[in-house]
């Protein structure tokens, strides 16, 4: 796993993506600060890294696009998948090559609260919590796209997929908000979601049972809520979406409050994609 | 040391091998043949656990690939047709890399002696992006040879070598054969025959031959034909030749040296030896037998003739048996799936 770890950080400064990479981030950082905090003079400076969350549209395609895509190309997974490795242990790699960039990028910008303090009294439970907020929500993201990585190796879609995946997540909040909120609606909407699921397990284990075992507990489920407690159904489609929304979970810690629930709602995000990535890599050897 | 067991693999209708039997002893060098798209890459990529197969075992010294895929991968060093290089780096950090990414632990001195063994040593501090395709082979190959793998799979591994090049290849491949088992594919068909101690020749997924050059091409023969060289008049010759029951000419060559003829005969019943049946011919004729030798096919000939598909039906006897019994039995999984 360091082999693979140190090949990545490696590489990132061998081709110019690492230095863009900081460059574009510490830039835009170094903007907000000075709109922000100098310009407003304002002590909050969570809120220049709330508002750089923006950045992560470009910056997490940036860090992941080539991942798992270029080694593809290069047939240079031949190496990888050859090696006494195990496919998560290089998954996870590559995966922490991504987010030590990243976290060294946050880290260069704590300067910029160093000096600002220097000048005012600075809010810094929130700031430390906005710091954390950013660095899951950004491990998050770089999950996403080692995930999308391993689909392709065609970077140009990957990139291109990460972008909009990531938008998705952005909009899911407001997009959300304009669905519609009848309980009919939502029993239809939840029945969805379950021949949804229900196809994902027959696509990935081929078993026939499973699957269906699963859509009868399902569609179960919700035949006996509909008819003993309609209320849950209120505005469920709402509530099922933003729960997905990894942004709702970021604005917690903008606020300073440190819940365990959103650390580890994080945390699973980030196991559920990287479990992803190694099962698609499986699966394509098969 | 490599032992396949009835491997198959399918991409949805298209079976790309089937019923793959064969077996590589320690310190042999076997030769893996075929025409393109005959599944060579495909068998390399399930035996170095690449690719995982449909149906069947591939056991490394007796380590199930699938079942303990670490503990075998750790003894096979693996080259594939293109050479998994980052273009990004130079040589000495990617040999570092493999030996980390391997967990070998080699020390600089090994890594060094792989350097110098592969003649890379004034290319170490390049860019791989800048070496040329034999540098690069070679440096593919060194990768293969990081950790000592008891096992190396070489896939085609002279290509995009000049023939100086290919030349120290074929060295270096009979000087590895004391410490390792190699199994390695080649369109080069001379290549093989000069280091390969057995030849596999698969055709469409299956295998059609598996024995030594030499005695595949004596099998394909079944030592039916041998050339001599007679001194004397051709007119004298060929009647007589022609007149016995046993045998008949199938090719005659004139001058080859001065007042001699070269003759192909071929045996019309297979029970008896040719060659004592016509030492018995000319010496009841009085002709001057110069030279007598089989008639064996190169290489390029089985090949052609054991890949056409035409011929693919046609005997080859194995001097081993139990070879002949598990393509036997190969022979009739094969009709029952047919049937199936």
């Amino acid at each position: 796993m360091l082999a693979v770890l140190k090949k990545e950080l490696l590489s990132y400064f061998n081709c110019l993506s690492g230095y863009v990479f900081l460059t574009f981030f510490i830039f835009i950082s170094a903007l907000y600060f000075s709109f922000i905090n100098i310009f407003q003079a304002l002590p909050d400076y969570q809120y220049v890294i709330s508002n750089t969350t923006i950045m992560f549209l470009i910056i997490i395609p940036l860090l992941t696009m080539k991942l798992y895509s270029e080694e593809a190309k290069n047939k240079t997974d031949q190496l990888l998948f050859t090696a006494p490795v195990s496919i998560t242990k290089i998954t996870l790699g590559k995966y922490f090559a991504a987010v030590i960039l990243f976290l060294f990028a946050l880290i260069l910008t704590t300067i910029f609260p160093i000096v600002l303090s220097f000048y005012a009294s600075l809010p810094v439970a929130q700031i430390f919590g906005t710091y954390l907020g950013y660095f899951l929500l950004g491990a998050c993201f770089i999950s996403v796209g080692i995930f999308i990585s391993a689909l392709s190796e065609n970077q140009i879609a990957v990139s291109i997929s990460t972008f909009a995946i990531i938008f998705l997540f952005y909009v899911l909040d407001s997009f959300a908000l304009n669905l519609p909120t009848g309980k009919i609606s939502s029993a239809i909407f939840i029945l969805c979601l379950i021949i949804l699921l229900s196809y994902l397990i027959y696509n990935r284990t081929k078993n026939f049972f499973v699957p269906l075992i699963c859509f009868v507990i399902g569609l179960l489920s919700l035949i006996v809520a509909y008819f003993f407690d309609l209320n849950i159904f209120d505005s469920a489609i709402y509530k099922i979406l933003s729960w997905f929304s990894l942004l709702s979970h970021f604005n917690n810690f903008g606020n300073g409050i440190l819940n365990l629930s959103d650390i580890v709602y994080y945390v699973s995000f980030i196991i559920l994609f990287l479990f992803l990535t190694v099962n698609t890599i499986e699966k394509r050897r098969w | 040391m490599i032992d396949v067991k009835n491997l198959t693999k399918r991409y949805g209708k298209n079976i790309a091998i089937e019923n793959l039997n064969f077996t590589v002893n320690k310190n042999e060098i076997v030769g893996f043949l075929g025409p393109n798209g005959a599944g060579k890459t495909t068998t390399m990529n399930i035996i170095t656990g690449y690719i995982a197969p449909s149906f069947g075992d591939v056991l490394i010294n007796n380590i199930n690939i699938i079942d303990s895929p670490i503990k075998a991968k750790k003894i096979i060093g693996y080259l594939p047709d293109n050479p998994p290089l980052y273009p990004d780096m130079k040589v000495i950090e990617y040999l570092n890399f493999v030996n980390e990414l391997k967990n070998a632990h080699a020390n600089k001195n090994q890594i060094k002696e792989i350097i110098e063994r592969l003649k890379i040593s004034d290319v170490t501090e390049k860019l791989i992006r800048n070496l040329s395709k034999g540098y690069r082979q070679r440096v593919g190959l060194a990768q293969a040879l990081i950790g000592n793998p008891e096992v190396l799979i070489l896939d085609e591994p002279t290509s995009g070598l000049d023939p100086k090049q290919i030349i120290e290849m074929r060295n270096l491949i009979v000087s590895l054969k004391s410490d390792h088992t190699i199994l390695l594919s080649s369109h080069i068909l001379s290549e093989i025959n000069a280091i390969a101690d057995r030849v596999i020749i698969i055709n469409k997924g299956k295998i059609v031959a598996d024995n030594t050059p030499s005695q595949l091409s004596k099998n394909l023969m079944h030592g039916k034909k041998i050339i001599v060289r007679i001194r004397g008049n051709e007119k004298n010759i060929l009647p007589n030749i022609e007149k016995n029951p046993k045998f008949k000419c199938i090719d005659v060559k004139k001058n080859v040296e001065p007042n001699c003829i070269d003759i192909v005969i071929e045996n019309k019943n297979i029970e008896f030896d040719l060659r004592e049946q016509f030492f018995n011919f000319a010496v009841e004729n009085k002709l001057i037998l110069i030279m007598m030798k089989p008639f064996d096919m190169s290489l390029e000939e089985v090949f052609l003739q054991v890949t056409d598909e035409n011929q693919i039906d046609c005997e080859i006897e194995k001097t081993d048996e139990e070879q002949n019994n598990s393509d036997n039995q190969k022979n009739n999984e094969s009709e029952n799936k047919e049937v199936e």
